[in-house]
């Protein structure tokens, strides 16, 4: 009785693992292909230096004196009007020499209002939330402190916002180290799927799309309406992207509003990062899929798409429990009896098809970028699917167990960057002629507690 | 303190002079954020055509085909000296004719060799030091180390467990079976539609649809050895590593390459990007 049970679960366990795995490979492929065939993505580009409303960049930082410089000369080198523009570096408490760095911009570019912050709960969402207080733009640009905008972001980014039903836009994040290990080879070829791929396709079939947090903005008066930044969450940016869209704002996205970014070196960094982003997008999940059910401002699609969405680490653990139930089927024999072909064909169609799917997309992006040598790294992405796989269920695991005991779950995590050491790419551009931002770009490790 | 210029903000570089020779292109690419790669009729009618044709012959021929598949795998065998004592009819398909299954000694638990074992023991050890060494590895060798400890348990509990290689190859001749009949649609997806030549695309599915076939001959042999000679002790990890995820692996690889070359096409043909062909 029990074995014919076991063998019956399990067939079901299969079953389940390929139809719910299946519904998210096709929406790769629909993203990924619907992005490679449009002629002409939605592009605000012809606004750019049409709106120019007044704005306030924010950057929250905790001993960046490594890469502070950087960021601060690249905003002084901006294109934007610079009366109608201000900066304020948020100096959570460094101990390094942040404050000094800041300090001397401020004294010669009076658009540069540092606020240095000494007490008060730490973390980006709540250092963003009293430099809000403080900000006079009508729109808010953030930046994370290791990142460098090109001249033009930011009219990039605010140009969408000629569209009043825009609450934020989000641009396009470029890995620039991409050499300096193989996990961010790989890295780099993920993100290029995310943004060139599934934003791009996401924004251009009339979904929202996903603010980052960095490398974004946000129309001060949206984010007062839907109560200001989360300082509980995790992942602030999702919180925000799922408040906007109930509140009936759009998210744009502007693929030609690039920014360079550092992407994880090393595996330990990676899973910390990657742990984050799970517990922080799976809290969303939970706060907001019955609102979004309910909500009147969305299409069936849209809600749809918000869903697989927010469920979309879910993936990995009905993954590994398809996997488990596979294995006792192997290691029972009165399981090879059952009428298999229609269970082969779908599995083996599954395994060929789904499996294909998120390659299929970084395929895409690859041949849109450009990108020939690294585009040879994708057959070694599937041991970072393997290694993602593990540590998204880890992750699940630790933010399930403390929802049901109702413990105090992970805070914030140091992620550690490094810029101009040997071999690590560092960015020299924006920097270049700075003696500040020259010296900050020759730094070894740095360690960063606000996130990215 | 430094101020704004007047009529707006410091420029980094001097326009040329009118008239001046910079060196510039007359035109410049697209930038990659609005590039795309209209879909086309005839690339999307040629893959869906040669996919059909494919699967309808692959259908049609499905004996021959396994036929083919033992004799090439009876001739790797024979040029690694794998001692197969012949090839008996098996029933793969019902209402098919039957095709040759392998006959090969396939020792169970008990008549496995010491130096079997110890092989086992040398691969967990193998693969914990890789799981230590790349972090990276860890999670896939993490699983085979439970794979291959879930086998010996098993191996050891069910100690009346056989597999015959007849029974073997017909599990392994039904799974390919099917695959050679799916890949073909999964290769139009990946290497004709999507991509800019439809030649090439084409090209590519018949390749790599051969190239499925002897592939999985290959592996069969493989994975025949492993059985003759440590029995079923390493059968699951095997099947994990040698069944559809080397399919997987080699479609990615050539998938791969064939992006490689449409990279370097499109990024140096304007054209390309502007017209629907």
């Amino acid at each position: 009785m029990a074995i014919p049970l076991l063998v019956a679960v399990s067939y079901g366990v299969i079953a389940f693992t390929v139809v719910f795995l299946l519904l998210f490979a096709i929406r790769h492929y629909l993203l990924g292909y619907s992005r490679l065939r449009i002629s002409r993505p939605k592009d605000s580009m012809e606004l750019v230096g049409f709106h120019m409303p007044r704005v306030t960049v924010l950057i929250p930082m905790h001993n960046e004196e490594r890469v502070a410089g950087d960021i601060l000369q690249a905003l002084v080198d901006s294109d934007y009007d610079w009366e109608k523009l201000e900066v304020i570096p948020i100096n959570d408490r460094s101990d390094d020499k942040t404050q000094a760095i800041i300090d001397s911009f401020a004294k010669r570019y009076p658009f540069i209002q540092p606020l240095h912050r000494t007490g008060g709960q730490s973390g980006k969402p709540a250092a963003l939330v009293e430099a809000c207080a403080r900000a006079t733009g009508e729109i808010l640009v953030l930046f994370d402190a290791d990142y460098v905008p090109g001249r033009a972001v930011i009219k990039m980014l605010v140009a969408p916002f000629a569209d009043p039903e825009i609450g934020a836009s989000m641009g396009r994040v470029v890995p620039h180290n991409i050499g300096d290990s193989l996990l961010s080879g790989l890295l780099s070829l993920e993100r290029s799927a995310g943004y060139q791929g599934v934003q791009q396709s996401r924004f251009n079939l009339g979904f929202t799309a996903q603010f980052g947090g960095t490398v974004g903005a946000v129309r001060a008066s949206a984010l007062e309406s839907v109560g200001g930044w989360n300082p509980q969450s995790l992942t602030e940016d999702t919180d925000l992207t799922f408040a906007l869209l109930l509140n009936g704002w759009k998210t744009a996205y502007v693929n030609r509003a690039e920014c360079y970014e550092e992407v994880p070196r090393s595996w330990l960094v990676r899973r910390r990062q990657l742990s984050r982003w799970v517990t922080g997008h799976t809290e969303c999940l939970h706060n907001y899929w019955p609102d979004l059910m309910r909500s009147q401002f969305l299409t069936a699609w849209e809600k749809v798409d918000a869903l697989f969405l927010l469920a979309m680490y879910w993936t990995a653990p009905v993954l590994v429990l398809g996997w488990i139930a596979s294995l006792l089927l192997f290691f029972t024999p009165e399981a090879h009896q059952t009428p298999w072909l229609p269970v082969a064909l779908a599995f083996l169609g599954y395994q060929l098809f789904a499996n294909q799917a998120t390659f299929l997309e970084i395929g895409v992006a690859s041949m849109l970028d450009g990108t020939r040598i690294r585009s040879l790294l994708l057959p070694l992405n599937l041991l970072n699917f393997f290694a993602n796989t593990g540590a998204i269920c880890n992750a699940l695991r630790k933010f399930y167990w403390n929802r049901f005991w109702g413990s105090g779950g992970d805070g914030w995590y140091k992620t550690h960057r490094t810029r101009g050491s040997s071999g690590s790419g560092g960015f020299q551009g924006a920097a270049a002629g700075s003696p500040v931002a020259t010296r900050s770009a020759r730094g070894l490790y740095h360690a960063r507690t606000q996130g990215d | 303190m430094q101020q704004k210029a007047s009529g707006g903000n410091p420029s980094p570089s001097a326009r040329p002079a009118a008239g001046e020779r910079t060196g510039r292109r007359e035109s410049i690419y697209p930038h990659r954020s609005v590039r795309a790669l209209p879909m086309s009729s005839v690339r999307l009618t040629a893959g869906v055509g040669l996919a059909l044709l494919i699967t309808v012959w692959s259908v049609w021929n499905a004996v021959p085909i396994m036929e083919t598949h033992s004799q090439v795998a009876a001739a790797i065998a024979g040029w690694a000296g794998l001692p197969i004592n012949g090839w008996t009819p098996i029933g793969i398909f019902p209402g098919l004719e039957p095709a040759s299954g392998p006959q090969l000694a396939i020792p169970s638990f008990q008549e496995v060799s010491e130096g079997a074992r110890l092989a086992l023991v040398f691969s967990i050890i193998a693969l914990l030091l890789l799981a230590q060494r790349f972090s990276l590895f860890r999670n896939v060798a993490n699983f085979l180390i439970v794979i291959l400890i879930a086998s010996a348990v098993a191996n050891a509990v069910f100690d009346n467990f056989r597999l015959q290689s007849t029974a073997f190859g017909q599990i392994w001749l039904r799974q390919e079976m099917l695959v050679w009949l799916i890949l073909p649609w999964v290769l139009i997806l990946l290497f004709v539609i999507p991509q800019p030549s439809v030649w090439r695309g084409l090209g590519w599915v018949v390749f790599l649809q051969a190239y499925g076939f002897f592939f999985s001959a290959l592996r069969m042999v493989f994975v025949l050895g492993v059985l003759h000679y440590t029995g079923l002790l390493f059968m699951p990890p095997l099947w994990f590593l040698l069944g559809t995820l080397s399919d997987l692996l080699f479609i990615l690889f050539f998938y791969s390459l064939a992006i490689h070359r449409s990279s370097g096409d499109l990024w140096g043909v304007r054209e390309t990007w502007q017209s629907h062909f």
